[in-house]
């Protein structure tokens, strides 16, 4: 079970690792922090099963406190783009281009 | 087999990941001039800090060493409320100044003008009106 | 098996850590350095699963996910509404409703110049280098902690850490609370709080989430401290938490933002320093020493002084999300 636990750990943390793309190409700030939104909610329960192959019953306290508090950079974000996406990102100001030129070095 | 899984103990790939970060970090420091990185890539150079310091009491047998553990959540804490304080900083240094980046210095040396963000400070800022004076 | 699984799961951790580093200082867009940090944060708090220190994932947990976030968040969205206020109030030029430009520049960051990736690089690269052979070559120790062990009996507590930082290293933690304060009082000298810019009326859904989150957050704080004194948690995890949940309430205002009279709030903030001096004089006369606890009292004493500190640390880290002293209070 021990194998299992894990193996679902180490999927769970290669989708975090794959939903970086979202955070890295964007386009959209929503995107971003919705990727990141996703990844709190994985991080949660990468700990439960981490919580159960190391035996550490604590680790259900941290993914509690993920849990709860993953919401208030959500609503840090929600406060501040409350309207539609903001002009001032560097993706509206550069429509058009193809690639963003130093975007990704 | 059992040699590379000595190699690959925590006590050892962590404290190394934690001199990776630090030194990633402290070159971020040195290279971005906007202060809102700066003051990111310190808090990454701390975490570098922090994996050295709890890898290194994860080593050998046993329970880690508690000392460890509690000299890193003090810096933790103490690392957050200096993040604030310098976030604090930074927006007054952008009100002041109109912008949140290291001033490169005078208006009158001859840095090369590939640099862009002294072009952008040339603009009448009152901090530049002040210095003129 | 499980042991290769766990070899494997830490080389993935710590490549995407490093891999999200350096993204994130690589970064020209500010907010995706900022959500690429929030996700370190994360990555980070299971590097400490791993490393066996469940109290600083806990903290890690409480800072990390509620206040870094919200603060960098807050931070860019002053940052930017600067640049609005002067892109506006340029005299030679037409005003730009949008502002699109300065905002662009308000948190944008232009790749660095080239000049500087050589001696940066080195530099850097020594720093690294030298740390990695000193590790490698550095000797196993057995540290402190047979020593801690031996004494958890006169410490009040039965969580080694916690006796630690409220017990035998407690200067520690009392400098600690007052570096804390020392910031708050630096955020405060640099004037009054900045209005944020307007914010919407929230939708329904905001109030009722908070009507449903705040009371569990305030839980939540509440048991972690309580679990302090025999499993991972203390102080300073149930005050981030607090903390955190002081900030949606923050959040949640439409533009104004609440601020406690001012000497209820001047005590709250002083307390958990004031309270651990105060304790730890009395130690001075009646106990082992300065900051030392006679050890039949040491756990009630822990008990107020964590109470108090958690207390601070709450309504600090709330005070600093809001940057500077409270409106109206200038005498």
């Amino acid at each position: 079970m021990t194998v299992f636990y894990l193996g679902a750990a180490l999927f769970l943390l290669a989708t975090i690792l794959l939903g970086l793309i979202r955070v890295l190409r964007g386009p959209g700030s929503g995107d971003r922090m919705l990727a990141a939104q996703l990844f709190g909610t994985t991080g949660v329960t990468i700990l439960l099963l981490l919580s159960l192959t190391l035996e550490t019953p604590a680790l259900v306290d941290v993914a509690l406190v993920f849990a709860l508090l993953a919401v208030v950079a959500a609503v840090a974000f929600v406060r501040q783009h409350g309207l539609p996406e903001p002009s001032g990102t560097p993706i509206h100001q550069r429509h058009g281009q193809k690639k963003e030129p130093d975007d990704d070095r | 087999m059992e040699w590379l899984a000595q190699q690959l103990a925590p006590g050892l790939i962590y404290p190394t990941a934690g001199a990776i970060l630090f030194a990633l970090g402290l070159y971020g420091l040195i290279r971005r001039h906007h202060l809102v990185l700066r003051v990111l890539a310190l808090n990454i150079m701390g975490s570098g800090v922090f994996m050295v310091l709890l890898g290194i009491a994860a080593r050998g047998e046993g329970p880690p060493d508690p000392v460890a553990q509690a000299l890193t959540l003090t810096g933790i804490v103490v690392a957050v409320s200096a993040t604030a304080f310098a976030l604090a900083l930074v927006v007054r240094l952008a009100r002041i100044t109109g912008q949140a980046m290291m001033l490169p210095g005078p208006p009158d040396d001859d840095a090369p003008v590939d640099d862009i963000s002294r072009e952008e400070h040339a603009p009448s800022t009152e901090y530049e009106r002040e210095r003129r004076e | 098996m499980s042991d290769l699984l766990l070899v494997v799961f830490d080389l993935v951790l710590l490549v995407g850590l490093l891999g999200v580093a350096w993204r994130c200082l690589a970064s020209t867009d500010l907010f995706r350095a900022v959500v690429l940090f929030i996700t370190f944060g994360l990555l980070l708090a299971l590097a400490w699963v791993r490393l066996e220190a469940p109290d600083i994932a806990l903290a890690e947990a409480a800072i990390g996910a509620g206040i870094t976030g919200a603060l960098l968040l807050v931070t860019l969205e002053r940052l930017r509404s600067i640049a609005v206020e002067r892109r506006r109030g340029r005299p030679d030029e037409p005003p730009d409703p949008a502002g699109a430009d300065a905002l662009l520049h308000a948190l944008h960051d232009p790749p660095p110049p080239r000049r500087t990736f050589v001696p940066a690089l080195t530099f850097a690269l020594v720093v690294g280098g030298l740390m990695v052979t000193a590790l490698w070559h550095q000797p196993d120790a057995v540290g402190l902690e047979p020593v801690v062990d031996e004494h958890m009996g006169v410490s009040g507590v039965d969580h080694p850490i916690t006796a630690v930082l409220l017990n035998f290293r407690a200067y520690d933690t009392f400098l600690e609370l007052a570096i804390v304060l020392i910031a708050l009082l630096g955020a405060w000298s640099l004037g009054r709080y900045d209005r944020l810019p307007a914010r919407p009326a929230p939708g329904p859904i905001l109030p009722g989430t908070l009507r449903l989150l705040v009371p569990v957050a305030i839980v939540t704080g509440v048991y972690i401290l309580w679990a302090g004194s025999h499993a991972p948690g203390g102080a300073f995890q149930a005050g981030a938490i607090l903390g955190a949940a002081g900030i949606l309430l923050v959040l949640a205002r439409p533009r104004d933002l609440p601020m406690a009279p001012s000497t209820p709030l001047r005590l709250g903030l002083a307390a958990g320093v004031g309270l651990f001096l105060a304790i730890g004089i009395i130690g001075l006369f009646i106990g082992p020493g300065l900051l030392g606890y006679p050890p039949e009292w040491a756990y009630p004493l822990i008990i107020v002084i964590e109470v108090a500190a958690t207390l601070s640390i709450a309504l600090t880290l709330v005070a600093l999300f809001i940057a500077g002293r409270p409106a109206g209070d200038d005498h």
